[in-house]
């Protein structure tokens, strides 16, 4: 069984996002990039896979940039098998949207006939949560996203989901796309004689045009801001008085 | 020109960069009980650390300078005691094991080094002589088929722990040291082989380092490394890289202490603002940046050359003297920024003052390290 895993280039979550000077984006400028947090995760569940011996290849895909390259060779010395760079923008600042990102993974799935696709429940940059549930729709597979857990049996996969006020087990038939949340496992390190060999790995390089989707814009951002700056605080003398200010502020 | 890593290096750095983030969190652990945390250990077990000089042939990364002073000064942000055993592995015994040892010793040692289960001590300095290697009194002689040794070492870095030890010994004093010297691989449970004191250090205090005892000890005719009488050109032979290395690694406790005085200053309040208004401190700043940019790009080109063959004493010499200098002065001036705080024990920077020290003396005092690039100046 092949699993394909999607992956994508993000600004580094440890890194203090700053807004453009114009407001139309976050400046992406000589900013850290890392693989987004949850396709690691989603990586590290296909490697687990493949160990396990439940799949035959991993593959990994990535669509953006032509740096995602570097992304994809994390994923590779984690322990992928191959991967799939799809150059869709020239500049860092050119987020591709969802819906693009989908057609694009519903060709490279049509041709590479993955029975799973894995894939991070959402990046971390915008926060969309689509691809993957686009994905499910433009396939007409089933889907099972946010998964903390993940078990394959024969044609059919079962999923724990996180979900609002708890868990939901379901179980989904074959091919499928799941997509990983932050506790389906915990991804491991791109091992230093794994890097070094992660570059003997094949690692296609594609154009959007080569699949014949068009990945302009469909949506326009009207504005980005920083969020509000916390203001003082202030300081009360007794409890009565705590308690009156928080009903004048109608919060108890 | 190009001063751009190749893309495999930053991944290196990167990954390795993460490792350290997550093992930060033990420091506080650490400081309290000496004892360095098992989870340490495994993570740099479970990734390949102990294999990054080796060979390919030999089960190693084969990993250049340009990589390995770089990773390392990665780790030097980390407690010395975390990534002293890493840091052994790449050290003189082993790679003397690997490129003047015969089959038998590389099989004995480098299987065991590479998985981490086995730490190598490396056997020169003794009480009365460090630099001036020629005055050595260790000596071995010719026994049945094979040698006695007599002698005692100190100063020998994971020697507490140690399971083979690369001991530096007369074999014919008349020759003098560039021919009389040998050396041998002696297992830490060979009889006469004793642990004979542990000196506590100011920093890297625990658990300290060792002085061992040779007292008649038999070693088969199998134990001399390489040829008899090629000892210190052996010792030689590593030394470069071990400078670069040591560039490395008080590089990266320069670096270590930068970042911390940065936040700091941002961070604390004083007279109404931060640390970081006042000009006095924003100068100090600056001076520490502008050092530590200047010996990095020193230590990378000393490295980048050293691995395209162009091995020069001097380059490296350079590389060493002028970071752990440099580095010196950076950490005691991120102690300033602290002020009092940085006096406690336990804060960060409390622990990289006093373990940057010896990175000026050993592998070689900063005064050697001046001879050296002096000598190759005026040498023709």
């Amino acid at each position: 069984m092949k699993v394909l895993v999607p992956v994508k280039r993000v600004i580094d979550y440890n890194v203090k996002a700053k807004v453009k000077a114009d407001g139309s984006g976050v400046d992406l400028a000589n900013v850290k990039m890392s693989m987004n947090p949850f396709d690691e995760i989603a990586v590290e569940e296909a490697i687990r896979l493949k160990e396990a011996g439940t799949a035959e290849e991993v593959i990994v895909v990535s669509v953006g940039v032509k740096q995602a390259q570097e992304t994809l060779r994390t994923a590779l010395a984690m322990g992928a098998d191959r991967a799939i760079l799809v150059v869709a923008a020239d500049d860092v600042h050119n987020d591709i949207e969802p819906l693009a990102v989908a057609k694009i993974l519903k060709a490279i799935v049509d041709e590479e006939q993955p029975k799973l696709v894995i894939a991070g429940k959402q990046a971390i940059d915008n926060d969309m949560n689509a691809a993957g549930q686009m994905l499910a729709a433009l396939l007409g597979w089933g889907q099972a996203t946010f998964a903390s857990e993940l078990t394959l049996d024969g044609d059919a996969a079962t999923v724990t989901r996180e979900v609002d006020g708890g868990l939901q087990t379901i179980t989904v038939g074959l091919p499928a796309i799941v997509t990983a949340d932050l506790r389906l496992n915990e991804p491991r390190y791109a091992s230093l004689p794994n890097i070094m060999k992660a570059k003997k790995k094949p690692l296609d390089e594609k154009t959007a045009a080569d699949y014949g989707v068009d990945v302009s814009p469909r949506l326009e951002v009207v504005k980005t801001t920083e969020p509000p700056v916390r203001s003082a605080g202030i300081m009360v003398e007794s409890v009565d008085e705590l308690v009156s200010k928080l009903k004048e502020k109608g919060v108890v | 020109m190009d001063f751009e890593l190749p893309e495999h290096a930053s991944a290196l750095i990167e990954t390795t960069r993460k490792m350290v983030r997550d093992l930060m969190p033990h420091e506080p652990e650490f400081q309290k009980t000496g004892k360095v945390p098992e989870a340490v250990g495994k993570v740099f077990r479970d990734n390949g650390f102990f294999s990054l000089a080796f060979r390919e042939e030999n089960g190693g990364m084969g990993l250049g300078m340009l990589e390995i002073c770089c990773i390392q000064a990665e780790l030097a942000h980390l407690p010395v005691q975390f990534w002293a055993d890493v840091k052994s592995s790449q050290g003189p015994q082993t790679k003397i094991i690997e490129d003047f040892g015969t089959q038998a010793q590389r099989q004995a040692t480098l299987p065991k080094v590479i998985a981490g289960d086995l730490v190598m001590a490396f056997c020169l300095s003794e009480p009365h002589c460090g630099s001036d290697v020629s005055a050595i009194r260790t000596h071995a002689e010719r026994s049945g088929d094979g040698w006695r040794l007599n002698g005692y070492k100190t100063y020998v870095s994971n020697g507490i722990k140690a399971g083979q030890a690369v001991v530096a010994a007369y074999t014919d004093r008349s020759k003098g040291a560039k021919d009389g010297i040998s050396l041998f691989l002696v297992p830490a449970d060979a009889p006469g082989y004793k642990l004979a004191g542990i000196l506590e250090l100011m920093g890297h205090h625990t658990p300290g380092v060792a002085e061992l005892a040779f007292d008649d000890v038999e070693l088969p005719a199998d134990a001399l490394i390489g040829e008899e009488g090629k000892g210190l050109s052996y010792v030689m032979h590593g030394l470069n890289a071990g400078r670069l290395a040591i560039a490395g690694t008080s590089l990266g406790m320069g670096e270590m202490a930068l970042e911390e005085a940065r936040n700091y200053a941002r961070e604390r309040p004083a007279f109404g603002g931060t640390l970081s208004d006042f000009q006095a401190v924003q100068h100090m700043l600056a001076d520490m940046a502008t050092e530590m940019r200047a010996a990095r790009l020193l230590m990378l080109d000393a490295a980048w050359r050293y691995d395209q063959g162009d091995v020069s004493r001097s380059l490296c010499a350079m590389a060493k003297l002028f970071c752990s200098e440099a580095a010196g002065r950076t950490v005691d001036t991120a102690l300033q920024v602290f002020g009092g705080a940085g006096y406690v024990r336990g804060q960060r920077v409390e622990r990289l003052y006093r373990d940057v020290r010896v990175t000026r003396i050993y592998e070689g005092a900063s005064e050697i390290q001046k001879n050296t690039i002096a000598r190759e100046m005026l040498r023709d």
